[in-house]
């Protein structure tokens, strides 16, 4: 019960999620709650069908949730329509996902000028070129995905994330394709963005990465085990009511 | 900014499938250059048979005897129209602004040691203004040749060539069944009018054709000119009803004579043309339909292609009208390239025709318009379902598609 002048990014609260496959019910999330502060660097793990792709899914606005609520920056997500959620994703959450997903056919500046276009920001082509500039890309901005190595590629791939300022980074797998040196570049980029105050959602099954980070988030079969911390984590994180297992 | 962006990597994916994508052209190519040679073919037509109909002269109405009936039975041409009938059509009815009296045969006609059976057109100094004549060479009968037995004669361009090939006619003598006349002109050429020739005819004065040349007191026909302005359908009824009174034809009895009435004959031709024109442009025009399915086809392979793509630009924020009008612009922009390429191939086409055909083919801006406005309407018709789809997607399916 300390300080909390530092607002919550996400608040998960009592998350329930199934599908129907056939005949059968699948409940994919069972009673999920945790807490993002601003500024923390997280990873997601567990095994594959645990529900941790779901849960990103569902904070990135990509999926709905049966009940529960979800704030994403104070507000809540649900009952929004196709198209707000198509706003809330341009505006306040950026993908970094396992196999780059760029445009091909689309320079690097294009791939990262993109959300910006869709969210209608105004001087679109120089915040695109700043964002390339952080990741360090600013001499690639005319080549095409083809033209890029790996690492590259998820580089523009995070300038792409970050270009529009948002409030959460989801990073999918986002070492997944890439040898181990260039992971480990990648994961000091998420470093360095997280020092510059960004927040930062890593999902991830490889247990490297995830030490890499503050905090660790373990899904098995739909509910959230435990949570590690990293011995020389940030102060303002604060310890309570970030997780609730069951 | 973004349409720009769009429009751009709509260039690009076509270009990325060349092939697929002049292939699904192809249809609106064919359907386009169809319409645009087809409409041109059917103008052309129409343009041709005006100019025919007109040359013919306008204004005119043709009085001919009548088939002769006995018990229903048509027993040959009566022999009934006389001076006399005409005289008392110029004097009696006010919008008849002239006529001639036409007697019509054929003869041999000899020059030196060449000579040609023709047509022998006795007739009055009018004629030559009702029916749009023009001298080439030398002059018109006069009024007096005309009247008094004159045995002078105007030779067709046809005629002319046959008897004196490259030489003058004018001054020269000829004879017509044997009968001396003075070539004192010659036609200028009017063309082949289908069912008759007129530049194959010798003209000379009505009273020589009468009584010297055929020995005959009734008249072929008598070609009246209406003053302009009047209508030709009520100077036809007045002629007929004064015809019928001069031959004292009882109530109910048919005519013994028939009006020819040169707008109805272009209203017919008219409307002949037009119906060809509909005709050949509706055949084009399913062609065309024939093409935006082949473009819907290929769009909604495209869509299912990208369905990653669509995942990922709605991860990123892209709206569903984002993504309907990507995909709506990539349609169109197919639809409207096949298009231009069609008009293009189509004018070629219409040129090829007239340059190697008898038809004659002219290309209008109004197909031009039409045919590229249809071939863009086809585009966003046919592709927005595809782009529809590629909107509804969900985006998790979508990203997850493999």
């Amino acid at each position: 019960m300390e300080k909390n002048n530092i607002e919550p990014v996400i608040e998960v609260l009592k998350v329930n999620k199934s599908y129907t496959m056939g005949q059968e019910k699948l409940h994919v999330l069972k009673n999920v709650s945790f807490t993002v502060q601003k500024g923390d660097l997280l990873a997601l793990t567990g095994p594959s069908g645990s529900g941790k792709s779901t849960l990103m899914n569902i904070l990135g606005c990509l999926d709905s949730i049966d009940n529960g609520d979800y704030l994403l920056d104070g507000t809540s997500v649900l009952k929004r329509n196709a198209n707000q959620l198509a706003d809330i994703r341009s505006k306040n959450i950026g993908f970094v996902f396992q196999n780059f997903s760029l445009l091909s056919r689309m320079s690097a500046l294009e791939n990262v000028e993109l959300p910006l276009l869709y969210s209608e920001t105004k001087n679109s082509k120089k915040k695109a070129m700043e964002a390339l500039d952080i990741v360090g890309l600013s001499d690639r901005m005319k080549h095409e995905p083809n033209q890029l190595s790996g690492g590259q590629r998820q580089r523009v791939a995070i300038a792409r994330a970050i270009v529009n300022d948002p409030a959460l980074i989801l990073a999918d797998e986002p070492t997944g394709n890439l040898d181990s040196k260039t992971g480990l570049e990648i994961i000091d980029l998420f470093h360095r963005l997280n020092k510059e105050g960004r927040t930062i959602i890593v999902v991830t099954h490889e247990q490297d990465v995830a030490n890499e980070c503050h905090r660790q988030l373990h899904m098995l079969d739909g509910v959230l085990q435990k949570e590690f911390f990293k011995k020389r984590k940030k102060p303002q994180i604060s310890t309570d009511k970030t997780c609730e297992v069951k | 900014m973004l349409f720009w962006i769009t429009l751009k990597m709509a260039i690009k994916s076509l270009y990325a499938n060349k092939l697929r994508s002049i292939l699904a052209m192809l249809g609106i190519i064919i359907g386009v250059s169809a319409v645009i040679s087809m409409l041109a073919l059917g103008s052309g037509a129409k343009q041709s048979v005006m100019t025919r109909i007109s040359a013919m002269g306008k204004n005119l109405l043709v009085v001919r005897p009548g088939q002769k009936r006995h018990r229903g039975v048509s027993s040959g041409t009566s022999q009934n129209l006389t001076l006399e009938d005409a005289d008392a059509i110029v004097k009696s009815i006010k919008d008849v602004k002239m006529l001639t009296p036409v007697i019509r045969g054929s003869a041999q006609v000899k020059f030196e040691n060449k000579n040609t059976r023709t047509s022998i057109t006795g007739t009055a100094i009018t004629y030559f203004m009702i029916n749009n004549f023009e001298i080439e060479k030398g002059r018109r009968i006069r009024e007096q040749e005309a009247e008094r037995l004159g045995r002078v004669a105007i030779l067709g361009s046809t005629v002319a060539e046959a008897l004196f090939e490259k030489k003058n006619p004018v001054g020269k003598r000829i004879k017509i069944k044997g009968i001396n006349f003075m070539v004192v002109g010659v036609l200028k050429s009017k063309g082949d009018q289908g069912w008759s020739n007129p530049d194959d005819q010798v003209i000379i004065p009505y009273t020589t054709a009468m009584k010297i040349l055929f020995g005959i007191s009734k008249l072929r026909e008598i070609d009246i000119y209406v003053r302009e302005g009047a209508e030709l359908s009520k100077v036809e009824n007045e002629i007929t009803v004064l015809l019928r009174k001069r031959h004292k034809i009882k109530d109910g009895a048919d005519n013994d004579f028939r009006i020819r009435n040169q707008a109805e004959i272009l209203a017919t031709a008219t409307q002949i043309t037009g119906t060809f024109t509909i005709l050949l442009g509706g055949i084009a025009g399913i062609s065309l339909l024939v093409g935006g399915i082949g473009i819907m086809n290929i769009m909604l392979v495209t869509v299912t292609e990208r369905t990653r793509e669509i995942g990922i630009r709605k991860s990123i924020g892209a709206k569903n009208r984002n993504i309907l009008l990507q995909f709506l612009i990539e349609s169109i922009l197919m639809s409207s390239i096949g298009g231009a390429i069609g008009i293009g191939i189509g004018m070629g086409g219409a040129e090829l025709i007239t340059k190697y055909s008898p038809f004659q083919a002219i290309v209008s801006s109004f197909s031009i318009i039409l045919s590229f406005s249809f071939s863009v309407s086809v585009g966003i018709f046919f592709g927005f379902y595809p782009a529809y789809k590629a909107a509804g997607l969900n985006p998790i399916d979508a990203l997850r598609y493999e």
